[in-house]
């Protein structure tokens, strides 16, 4: 069921829920479908990681949490950016896109090669 | 940080959102299933396992939250509280086993601590160094050796020029105190009470940074004024003798009849700087004659600042910077120059140079730590110093045996619960989270017992004089737990719970498994089993150090009881008078004796008096230098340094010290005869082989005038030292004496007291203090009160050692007992007898108990040599205690064990096998 785990750079998680929440206020269920939807299908974010880091970044004021009706007039926990987290969010792709170049700049550097001789 | 403690704070409402939220979310989840077309009750489920377990994610989210660590051990109390309130007889156990050994612990250190490592309640401690400088070389003197060389211990006193010289000349000292001791008669309405004081320099209390409760300390103008009779009280006696009273100040009070104005009382905290020899007062150097018990005639010729008067305890402080080694260096230095001078011009030849040069390594000056308790050595704190160190260990050794048992109780509850902790396990707790719990509830066990420990200590501390047989003890001398006692023992609680954590709870938890609950649970049984024998193992191991310890400590005690005292001590009753500190002159003060004497022999009930200067276990006595007379072939020999006691005729015989040639002094010896009594010891150290009886001997370097009439049979002061060397002389109630003792035989079956004594001697006189009552059994016991609390107090422990290890043996044996139901029942079934069933269970008990008696032995071997001090005629290794102690233990697991063995038996095989 899981393609991927979240085992990803500390960090990456907070800048998808992030990303997520850019558009609009999502509950937790709906923030875990929106990253699946939003890279393909190749993170599967589990629960026991996202709702941590969600009440670490409420209690960092990044995001906001309000209870409302769900699409199907369900009571659930909403979570919206503040702007606190859009500023956040800006840094976090910054370094991310800075990290992604430095990375890409060192692979493909021709005299290092990852095969052994 | 804020949003933090926020939330901490919001707890209860935190979690109820968080519950609130997931709740939600697996709702959720669910909802997209049933949309899918998953029954309603599977889509719940599936939706569960999606979450990934609502517990779980709850703990993962706990963990980032507000203060997790804070929470968390909130958390952990809660849980361990409600446990531990599900198991009463568990906890109960464990505390009162812990407590019993803490608060043993707690008495014992709280002595040691007052005694030896306290640091004194004054300024500073750490810089102040106690100065030991043997006396000087003494110039050439009409008579005697020529020069005068003190033992070479260095820990006599100091003579007053000496300190006076250290004084101005040592620039590494900021300042110097000298002090003696003086004991003193001081009459309160009427009634004469015997009190113990400190002569000292005026700088004293400034040097210790005393404070004063009451009016003013002595200060060096109290040095400097040729009169003036000012005294500090402690505040121990102004309590006592005075009720606190504050009207205390500028009234007069007399010591040895000398009037003295109280200028002040000393803080509460400040008892002197030796532990348990509180001074009860406190006076200028100047007045040491004033205060002294001499008759008139002599107190006008002393001199505090003679160069004779070695009797000055110096204390030094160090001034900022230096360390001790430097200082002792630098002060030693000024030393070595006064002991050239003291030499005189060096000749080289003369012999005095000879002397010295042949000792030169003893004249050196030494400094050691002054601020602690033990560093100007009282007398208790000197005695008590190694039986409380070993009686420190002994309560170690108890603790740690009692640890053991508690260890083995959380094994044995951790097997009872091994369910409950393998459905934690499956719920999603760690292992770690698991460990924390057993910890919380092992510290909270151990620290209640470390409190109640500290109460119990509290509750027993009117023991500790009993034990040390003593009537009172010394200001600031106390077996109660004070607060610095009371962290040290929490301190001790906390490692033996991180201790016993450590033995019990990785192997009652395990590794968490997936194997499923039951293989966990039996995989717990057995990998505890093995362990708990171990633990037993040690027990029994440290008990059985235990049991020899006491074994030869109450085997040397036997021994000193044995030792022939040289007298006849039952009925025997001694005091002593000393009416020159009335102020009688030496003419009146013979008449009250011999008046005292009289009146003493006409009490009913008293067979014999006698008077004596010197009386056996008193520790008084004058000692003086005895030549033989010169005979053919002979010499008169080196003098020997003999004790010289004055007797009253018939002494000998009231105190039944055996003649062993010639006679004692008769009524008609007693005037002017020079006849004198020598001992068997000082009769072999002058004569030899030769028969003393008619020769003559000398004394102080005097003519051999003095004629042996008969030789007496040493008597010993104890056990453990060697016969001192006696002259007796006969006492006419003429010669001046300045104590004297009497000795009073009872009849069969009388008792005398303290009041019937006094009674007749105020009859005579009413100034004059009776001193130190006591019946001779009672001294004699005392002199062995080291030997007796440790033989006491080692076979306590011995015993409590005892019941902890049976505690220990029984509670295994009778757990795998009931594990081994079944394959008892099976034997039984095949034919096995009772007898083989027994032993099949007490070989258990039989193996573990010879592996810890080997263990101990070995260990007992070993570090039984700490108590070779105190053993008399025996070594540690004593094969009598060794066997006595192995013989205990195999006694105790005996014991222990046969319960459970012969529940074995009774064990119904139908009844098991049908369970299978």
């Amino acid at each position: 069921m899981r393609k991927a785990k979240t085992d990803l750079p500390r960090g990456t998680l907070d800048l998808l829920i992030l990303k997520a929440l850019a558009l609009e206020p999502l509950h937790g269920v709906g923030i875990s479908r929106r990253i699946l939807q939003m890279t393909n299908g190749a993170f599967q974010v589990s629960f026991g990681s996202l709702f941590p880091s969600l009440h670490r970044m409420e209690e960092s004021e990044w995001v906001a949490a309000e209870w409302r009706a769900s699409e199907n007039n369900r009571r659930a926990k909403y979570y919206k950016l503040t702007a606190a987290g859009r500023r956040r969010a800006a840094i976090e792709e910054r370094d991310w896109n800075r990290v992604v170049e430095v990375m890409t700049a060192a692979l493909q550097h021709p005299r290092i090669t990852t095969e052994e001789g | 940080m804020f949003r933090r403690v926020a939330t901490f704070l919001r707890k209860r409402k935190v979690e109820q959102e968080l519950d609130d939220e997931l709740r939600a979310s697996v709702d959720l989840l669910a909802e997209e299933h049933i949309q899918k077309g998953v029954e309603p009750q599977d889509a719940i489920r599936l939706a569960r396992i999606e979450l990934g377990g609502v517990e779980q994610v709850k703990e993962e989210v706990r963990a980032t939250r507000g203060l997790p660590i804070l929470d968390s051990a909130i958390r952990d109390l809660h849980h361990a509280l409600r446990n531990l309130a599900r198991a009463p007889g568990f906890s109960i156990a464990v505390v009162v086993t812990l407590s019993l050994a803490l608060g043993a612990n707690a008495s014992v250190l709280a002595l040691l601590d007052r005694l030896i490592l306290r640091p004194l309640p004054v300024k500073e401690p750490g810089s102040l160094v106690a100065v030991h400088a043997p006396r000087l070389p003494e110039r050439p003197s009409g008579s005697g050796p020529i020069v005068s060389i003190s033992s070479g211990s260095g820990r006599t006193g100091l003579s007053y020029p000496l300190y006076a010289a250290l004084r101005s000349r040592v620039p590494a000292f900021t300042g110097m105190l000298a002090q003696t001791h003086a004991t003193a008669t001081m009459m309160v309405e009427g009634t004469p009470v015997g009190v113990e004081g400190r002569l000292v320099t005026g700088n004293y209390f400034e040097l210790l940074g005393v404070k004063a409760a009451l009016g003013r300390l002595l200060t060096p103008d109290d040095d400097a004024l040729p009169d003036g009779s000012p005294v500090v009280l402690s505040h121990g006696l102004w309590q006592r003798q005075f009720g606190g009273d504050p009207a205390i100040l500028n009234r007069t009070i007399h010591l040895n009849r000398h009037p003295m104005t109280v200028v002040g009382v000393a803080a509460q905290a400040f008892t002197g700087t030796a532990a348990g020899a509180a001074p009860d007062f406190f006076a200028p150097l100047r007045l040491g004659g004033a205060l002294s018990g001499m008759p008139p005639g002599l107190k006008a010729n002393f001199r505090f600042d003679s160069p004779n008067f070695h009797m000055y305890g110096v204390m030094a402080r160090l001034a900022p910077g230096r360390d001790l080694k430097q200082a002792e260096r630098a002060a030693d230095r000024v030393y070595q120059q006064l002991v050239a001078a003291a030499l005189g011009p060096g000749t080289g030849a003369s012999q005095a140079r000879r002397d010295y040069d042949k000792r030169r390594s003893e004249f050196r000056l030494q400094l050691s730590p002054g601020g602690y308790a033990s560093s100007e050595q009282s007398s208790l704190s000197h005695d008590l110093r190694t039986p409380l160190l070993l009686l420190m260990a002994m309560v170690g050794l108890v603790l740690a045996i009692a640890a053991g048992n508690v260890a083995n109780l959380f094994l044995a509850r951790g097997e009872a619960r091994s369910r409950e902790i393998a459905i934690r396990f499956a719920l999603g707790a760690s292992r770690w989270r698991v460990l924390r719990a057993l910890l919380v509830e092992s510290l909270l066990l151990t620290l209640t017992a470390g409190g109640v420990g500290l109460l119990l200590a509290r509750w027993t501390t009117g023991l500790a004089p009993v034990l040390l047989n003593v009537e009172r003890l010394p200001d600031g001398v106390t077996p109660a737990p004070d607060l610095r006692i009371g962290v040290a023992v929490m301190v001790l609680s906390l490692a033996a719970g991180l201790c016993i954590w450590a033995a019990s709870a990785p192997r009652a938890v395990g590794r968490a498994t997936l194997t499923g609950l039951a293989a966990h649970i039996q995989a717990g049984a057995r990998r505890t089993m093995r362990w708990r024998r171990v633990l037993v193992v040690a027990q029994a191991a440290l008990s059985i150090v235990l049991f020899c310890g006491s074994a030869v400590l109450s085997r040397s005690l036997i021994r000193l009881m044995s030792v022939d005292p040289g007298f006849s001590v039952d009925n025997l009753y001694s005091f002593w008078l000393n009416p020159g500190r009335a102020g009688y002159d030496a003419g009146r003060s013979n008449a009250i004796l011999a008046q005292v004497f009289e009146v003493l022999g006409g009490v009913p009930g008293v067979k014999g008096v006698s008077i004596a200067t010197d009386l056996p276990l008193s520790g008084r006595g004058m000692g003086t230098g005895v030549n033989r007379d010169q005979r053919s072939g002979e010499d008169r020999g080196e003098p020997v340094d003999t004790d010289i006691g004055h007797v009253s005729p018939g002494h000998l015989a009231n105190l039944g010290i055996a003649m062993m040639a010639g006679r004692e002094f008769s009524r008609d010896d007693v005037r002017g005869a020079k006849v004198v009594v020598i001992n068997e010891a000082l009769a072999q150290r002058l004569f030899g082989k030769n028969d003393p009886i008619g020769r003559g001997v000398g004394i102080d370097g005097g003519l051999p005038e003095w004629r042996v009439v008969g030789i007496a049979k040493d008597v010993k002061s104890g056990p453990r030292t060697p016969a001192k060397l006696i002259m007796y002389q006969p006492y006419n109630f003429q010669d001046p004496v300045s104590t004297a003792g009497f000795a009073l035989r009872a009849e069969k079956g009388v008792h005398l007291t303290s009041e019937m004594v006094r009674t007749a001697v105020r009859r005579v006189e009413t100034a004059v203090a009776v001193e130190e009552f006591a019946g001779m059994p009672e001294q004699a016991a005392r002199a062995l009160y080291r030997d007796r609390m440790l033989a006491w107090v080692s076979v306590s422990f011995a015993i409590l050692a005892a019941l902890l290890c049976a505690v220990g043996i029984f509670g295994l044996t009778s757990f795998s007992v009931a594990k081994r139901a079944q394959e008892i029942g099976i034997r039984m079934t095949l034919g096995a007898t009772r007898a083989s069933i027994q032993w099949l269970v007490m070989r258990e008990v039989s193996v573990m108990a010879a592996i810890g008696c080997a263990l101990g032995l070995a260990v007992f071997l070993f570090a039984g040599r700490v108590l070779s001090t105190m053993l008399f005629e025996l070594t540690s290794s004593d094969p009598a205690s060794l066997v006595a102690g192995a013989a205990v233990l195999g006694g105790t697991a005996f014991l222990a064990g046969f319960m459970p063995a012969y529940r074995a038996t009774l064990v119904d095989p139908a009844r098991t096998l049908r369970q299978e």
